[in-house]
């Protein structure tokens, strides 16, 4: 476990290892067609490119080994725990579930004044206005000039 | 002839001309604000463009990566803080100007240098496209397979710091680009039972995922707080003095960047660093570099836009972008149907001219709203991170859903987003993986149908001189950080 964790290259070597060989097993289930006419079947490419990258983790891994050993997180992302990314996350994921029963304009203000808020904003005015503006401009920019149909929701527009 | 007028007329329309000088504008802000790069610029406006006839979205895209390589000159002039790569040696003269209250003066000197450097480069563009493309001509499927090779190698090397860590990213991405239907045989790939896999992975939300959201998630996870800028810009205009050492310094920078940028992997900050170099080692007094003077400022600003034109080069004339820049505006070429290489040339004429006369009209734009907006660019680089960071946010959403109305391509730009961040701190860039999910079926296509042609035998990659020499460069590009460190080493 040690020898995983001793750097970012050995814990990436490990991940990307484990993902060439993963996907060589996927490789190997492709339905491949009983008349093969073409010399490279659809598995040559990927069959290729997944030994390629399982052959160079290993040489990562290696290298990471050569090494010395490192904190695997970054110094200014340690002690935190990732509340203002993951808001921002979160809020977008939201748009996936929440953007066709609410519209995109009550769900763009919501967004923006939720994420900002997370993000350290504090005043109510700056929010608002932040929020209204920007939505605003997003919808005569992709609505009203590009026609695009975003969501709408329960509002008329 | 007529082909040349009618692009011409077509980009002076008005309507034309608002996208480029709204495009310009929104790369010059892009580009001033610290850790936002013109690169994510084109890639959250990318859905736009589809929405747009297809000159007109390159035409957009195209002013907002000329205004976003100008743009990075603010925040190194007024923060010390490079706004992206390209104008990372403009803060070594740009900011102690800025620090004897000349900062005005620094942001007029390098849109004048820009704009030099710029029209320098698309002139070469201009006249040097049409020979390649004509040379071009005679790539078959090996050599264009051998390219995508040298493409992906090339960037490999120039923007990743390990050369195994780039190719672990080139591999990603073309895995990624192998996802759907086989396209000869049509059999399903990695699809997983769904029937929105079947089509392959949209690059575009992936696109803006890796490189608008990831910005986003560095930016809230880091939390740091920015310096403000405190200093109003008085006088833009650079003097009768200023120009006349823009005018002596230019000749050295306009052709090492437009000749660095032509080369794949190679962009606009290594054009700045040679540059800037060369200026530092052919001066008499190379002392006064670092304190704030015109000639260094002119090495590195007009160095970096000659650049653009250079870098336009393969990817006009060969389909091959060499950086990620580059391989976003691929991606907005393909996504519009047009199919950037030597047929271009001869079958899409006035497209060609377009481009090449809508990229003059951007370098004017950004000459133009450079030195007109110059006293607003202060307030814009004092935009707190908590505004910032949710419209980008909102805009990569926005922008993700627009193309297909799709829910499933906002989870693929949140999936980029993710992956992106996670293949940062594992030390991959994602330049190759996005160059690999754009380049990867090309080079499958292009290698298969090689392969058909000379009944599976790989000796049709080294069948004619053309295609050795490509795989001779390619084996060079490879070598050469191996036989550095083994010199260090020895060393």
């Amino acid at each position: 476990m040690n020898i995983l964790f001793r750097n970012r290259e050995t814990l990436g070597g490990a991940l990307f290892a484990l993902l060439g060989v993963y996907l060589l097993r996927e490789i190997s289930t492709f339905t491949v067609p009983m008349e093969k006419v073409r010399s490279l079947g659809p598995e040559f490419f990927p069959n290729v490119l997944a030994w390629a990258l399982t052959l160079l983790s290993v040489a990562l891994f290696i290298q990471g080994l050569r090494l010395p050993p490192a904190p695997i997180i970054p110094a200014a992302y340690r002690g935190r725990i990732g509340l203002r990314p993951l808001s921002v996350l979160l809020g977008l994921a939201s748009f996936i579930f929440l953007a066709e029963p609410l519209g995109f304009v009550l769900w763009a203000l919501l967004f923006l004044a939720v994420v900002q808020y997370m993000l350290g904003e504090r005043r109510p005015f700056a929010l608002i206005a932040l929020a209204a503006l920007i939505t605003a401009a997003l919808y005569l920019v992709f609505v009203t000039a590009l026609h695009v149909p975003l969501p709408r929701g329960p509002l008329p527009f | 002839m007529d082909q040349l007028f009618a692009a011409l007329g077509h980009v002076l329309s008005p309507a034309m001309l608002l996208l480029i000088f709204g495009g310009t504008f929104v790369g010059i802000v892009v580009g001033a604000l610290p850790g936002l790069s013109a690169t994510l610029g084109v890639a959250i406006l990318l859905p736009v463009t589809y929405y747009l006839a297809p000159a007109e979205g390159l035409l957009l895209l195209l002013g907002i990566y000329t205004g976003g390589i100008y743009g990075g000159s603010i925040a190194a002039i007024l923060l010390n803080i490079p706004g992206c790569p390209a104008s990372l040696m403009t803060t070594l003269d740009g900011y102690p100007m800025a620090r004897r209250g000349e900062g005005g003066r620094g942001i007029g000197i390098a849109a004048v240098c820009s704009f030099i450097g710029g029209t320098v480069g698309i002139l070469a563009l201009i006249f040097i496209s049409p020979l390649l493309a004509k040379a071009a001509l005679s790539f078959g499927p090996a050599e264009y397979a051998l390219l995508a090779l040298f493409g992906l190698s090339a960037i490999v090397v120039v923007v990743a710091k390990s050369v195994v860590k780039g190719f672990i990213g080139v591999c990603i991405g073309l895995l990624l680009a192998t996802v759907g239907m086989d396209p000869m045989v049509s059999v399903p790939r990695f699809t997983y039972g769904s029937i929105e896999l079947l089509g392959g992975i949209n690059y575009i939300p992936v696109v803006i995922g890796l490189f608008g959201l990831r910005e986003v998630l560095i930016s809230a996870f880091s939390n740091e707080k920015r310096e403000q800028v405190r200093q109003t810009v008085r006088r833009v205009l650079p003097t009768a003095e200023d120009m006349k050492i823009i005018l002596k310094g230019a000749f050295h920078p306009c052709w090492i960047g437009t000749l660095i940028g032509a080369l794949p992997g190679a962009g606009g900050s290594i054009a700045a660093i040679i540059s800037y170099n060369r200026a530092v080692a052919a001066s008499k007094t190379p002392e006064r570099f670092g304190t704030g003077i015109t000639e260094g400022l002119t090495a590195s600003e007009t160095a970096n836009n000659a650049s653009i034109g250079g870098a336009m080069v393969p990817l006009m004339t060969l389909g091959i972008p060499g950086s990620s820049v580059t391989a976003v505006l691929l991606g907005a070429m393909l996504m519009n149907n047009i199919t950037p290489g030597p047929m271009l040339f001869s079958t899409n004429p006035e497209l060609v001219y377009t481009v090449f006369l809508g990229m003059m009209a951007a370098n004017t734009a950004m000459l133009i709203l450079g030195l007109a907006c110059a006293k607003i660019f202060p307030h814009v680089i004092n935009l707190p991170q908590s505004a910032l960071l949710p419209c980008i946010a909102l805009l990569c959403a926005v922008g993700a859903y627009a193309m297909n109305n799709s829910f499933f391509d906002v989870g693929l730009m949140l999936a980029g987003g993710v992956g992106g961040f996670l293949l940062r701190e594992l030390g991959v860039n994602p330049g190759p993986v996005i160059l690999g999910l754009i380049l990867g079926p090309i080079a499958e296509a292009n290698f298969r149908g090689a392969m058909e042609l000379s009944d599976g035998s790989l000796l049709i990659f080294v069948s004619t001189p053309l295609s050795i020499l490509i795989l001779a460069l390619t084996a060079a590009l490879v070598a050469l950080p191996l036989i550095r460190a083994c010199l260090a080493r020895t060393a």
